[in-house]
């Protein structure tokens, strides 16, 4: 038989099925699979986007998630007071871009970083295929 | 702020033109250099688009949580299908029918004479739309008390976070909101070949108003829309026959034992069955309808000859006109709209709910979700459990089952063990001189966890709510077995099908 121990009381915190950034399908889904745009499409904005702060942040987080604008105010320290995605208007969240004098991803660099000079080092690994290539020169 | 350098690969795929990065969504979210907000008071927290049970529940629920919502609802009523041309409408039909019917042939036996009996057609309908008024008009109240803001027009996607409403009485109005909610519910699946002009060749919607009664009615598709409608046809004097492709009526679901017992029940009252065949063509030129028909595996091919042809082959997500496409939202190949578990479209802000994606298409499944979902976006949890979800087919007997049936558990390779009882065991069932049908439960062969129950037999519908919350607590056969039942009522059956799965019924 079921013994009741006091009063119904929730609990503190609930994990939800799934962490909100990471989308799992539906229990009536034929396929039980979500189509690959569904991560596409929230880790750019989760990336980019004001949503970066309100995520369960991955601990391989691109350092982009970092640089998030200190302006943009934090509606709730709690990721699911009021809905983890969603719950907030997007004018509480912040704008897309970043402040003025930041950047969030390189591609938003002017151009001249963009767009470095070929060194002739580069040229030439590039004409003989990568035959005089030193070692550990390309590793970044 | 991006402080490291990073290889120049990276650097080369970074500064490529933004569409090629952006996969299918048609939207660059770089791009939006002029996305600006509306103010605070013009921003809805949700919008919902499609004020049917699966909508207008989500916004007298999100009203409820304080929300500052708005449904758009284009029919002009509230309710959607359900109230307005489904489960409503037909429940006021299949009662009076039935009341009809049940004067007519059985009144004798229990003592009662009864003079000339005419139906009266025109207030049959009256009395259909009566009920159907006072509903929708309920919901109505219930969006001003619960402050839901009510918008009658088209809704379709111009952003995001916008729509664009074409307002009923004219003009438009541009609604943007932190969320929305896509309840569009669905329509009736045309069937090929066959123009559907809600006069001769009908859906559900026209089977709820033919003006006189079809001397002769064809069902297409033996599911519960089919049987439910012909009844009400053939109890106000129809020929009924139902043409269906599969092997057994009550469509997906319905377990094979109770599908068999059911098409007898129904046979006896005056309906003809033609399973494993397909409809080939349809020809409604004429003054009735030619149906051309033959064996789904093949075979000698027949004309089937029809006053009006009832189509109710199922029923399909209706988004059309949504602009889906102007937001990048993708369907499946049934045209359901894809989501994720918390009922988020790719863009998370945007959930849909009931007919128009996965799941049953049933009003109390959208009725769950629409609380589910209202309890995601405020507190970031919800609870649906699908495999306690019941059907309920409103014939007469009536037929309801809720879990699995023994078809599916024989496929999944589960071990169960089963028990019944039939009506005419059952006392009350004896004194209403109503004694057709039986309750069935399937259980674990190991754990007696229940794992289906199905029933035939009278007031099926009111008794599988036992079940249901039977299913959703875990419980046993042996815990229905021992939990008293009042005497002398049908639930006893219920009881009594228990302790048959795990011991003895008494009464049996």
């Amino acid at each position: 038989m079921i013994k009741f121990l006091g009063k119904r009381v929730a609990p503190k915190t609930i994990s939800p099925a799934a962490p909100a950034n990471e989308p799992a399908p539906h229990p009536a889904s034929p396929s039980n699979s979500l189509p690959d745009s569904f991560m596409s499409y929230r880790s750019r904005v989760q990336q980019h986007g004001p949503l970066a702060n309100h995520m369960n942040q991955p601990s391989s987080a691109p350092s982009a998630q970092s640089a998030s604008p200190s302006s943009t105010p934090s509606p709730s320290s709690s990721s699911h007071a009021y809905g983890a995605i969603g719950g907030h208007s997007g004018h509480e969240l912040g704008h897309l871009e970043p402040a003025k004098g930041e950047v969030w991803d390189r591609s938003e660099l002017p151009a001249r970083f963009g767009r470095m000079a070929w060194t002739d080092e580069e040229i030439e690994a590039l004409e003989l295929g990568g035959a005089g290539l030193k070692v550990g020169w390309g590793g970044a | 702020m991006l402080r490291t350098l990073v290889p120049r690969a990276a650097s080369r795929s970074a500064t490529r033109p933004c569409a090629s990065i952006l996969q299918p969504t048609g939207f660059c979210l770089f791009t939006y250099k002029g996305r600006g907000y509306a103010t605070e008071a013009a921003e809805h927290d949700l919008v919902i688009i499609g004020g049917g049970v699966a909508g207008y529940v989500a916004a007298i629920k999100a009203g409820q949580e304080g929300m500052k919502v708005a449904c758009i609802e284009k029919r002009g009523a509230l309710g959607g299908t359900c109230l307005n041309v489904g489960c409503i409408p037909s429940k006021s039909l299949l009662n009076n029918s039935f009341m009809y019917h049940q004067i007519l042939h059985d009144t004798k036996k229990r003592g009662i004479d009864v003079g000339d009996v005419k139906l009266n057609l025109k207030q049959m309908m009256a009395a259909k739309n009566t009920s159907v008024d006072g509903l929708t008009k309920g919901v109505e109240f219930l969006f001003k008390k619960n402050k839901v803001e009510y918008i009658k027009g088209t809704a379709a996607f111009s952003g995001e976070n916008e729509v664009k409403v074409n307002l009923t009485d004219g003009g438009e109005q541009t609604l943007r909101a932190k969320n929305i909610i896509i309840a569009t519910g669905s329509e009736a699946t045309p069937f090929p070949g066959l123009t559907i002009d809600e006069k001769k060749v009908i859906t559900s919607t026209g089977a709820i108003a033919l003006e006189s009664v079809p001397e002769k009615m064809v069902v297409i598709g033996g599911g519960i829309i089919g049987l439910e409608m012909g009844s009400v046809w053939s109890r106000l004097g129809s020929e009924v026959t139902v043409v269906e492709f599969l092997g057994q009526i009550g469509g997906p679901g319905m377990d094979a034992e109770i599908s068999k017992t059911t098409k007898k029940i129904l046979e006896k009252q005056g309906m003809k069955f033609k399973l494993n065949t397909k409809v080939l063509e349809g020809d409604a030129n004429g003054e009735g309808v030619k149906l051309k028909v033959e064996a789904a595996k093949g075979g000698k091919e027949e004309t089937l000859d029809a006053d009006v042809v009832l189509v109710a082959i199922g029923r399909r997500p209706y988004t059309a006109g949504l602009g889906l496409e102007n937001i990048g939202l993708e369907v499946d190949n049934k045209g359901r709209i894809i989501i994720d578990e918390q009922y988020r479209t790719k863009l998370p802000h945007i959930r849909v709910i009931g007919d128009c994606t996965f799941g049953p298409m049933l009003a109390h499944k959208a009725e769950e979700e629409a609380v589910a979902a209202i309890e995601y976006i405020k507190k970031g949890y919800g609870h649906v459990n699908y495999n306690a979800i019941p059907s309920v087919m409103y014939t007469h007997p009536e037929v309801a089952w809720v879990g699995q049936n023994e078809a599916e558990l024989k496929e999944q390779g589960v071990k169960y063990k089963t028990g019944s009882f039939p009506f005419s065991a059952n006392s009350r069932a004896k004194t209403n001189l109503e004694t057709e049908g039986m309750v069935k439960f399937i259980a674990d062969a190991e754990t007696d966890r229940i794992l289906g129950i199905h029933i035939v037999g009278p007031n099926a519908g009111e008794m599988i709510a036992e079940g249901v919350l039977a299913l959703e607590y875990g419980a046993s056969s042996e815990d229905v077995g021992r939990t008293s039942h009042a005497h002398p009522t049908l639930a006893e059956a219920f009881k009594e099908a228990a302790m048959s799965t795990y011991g003895k019924a008494i009464h049996y």
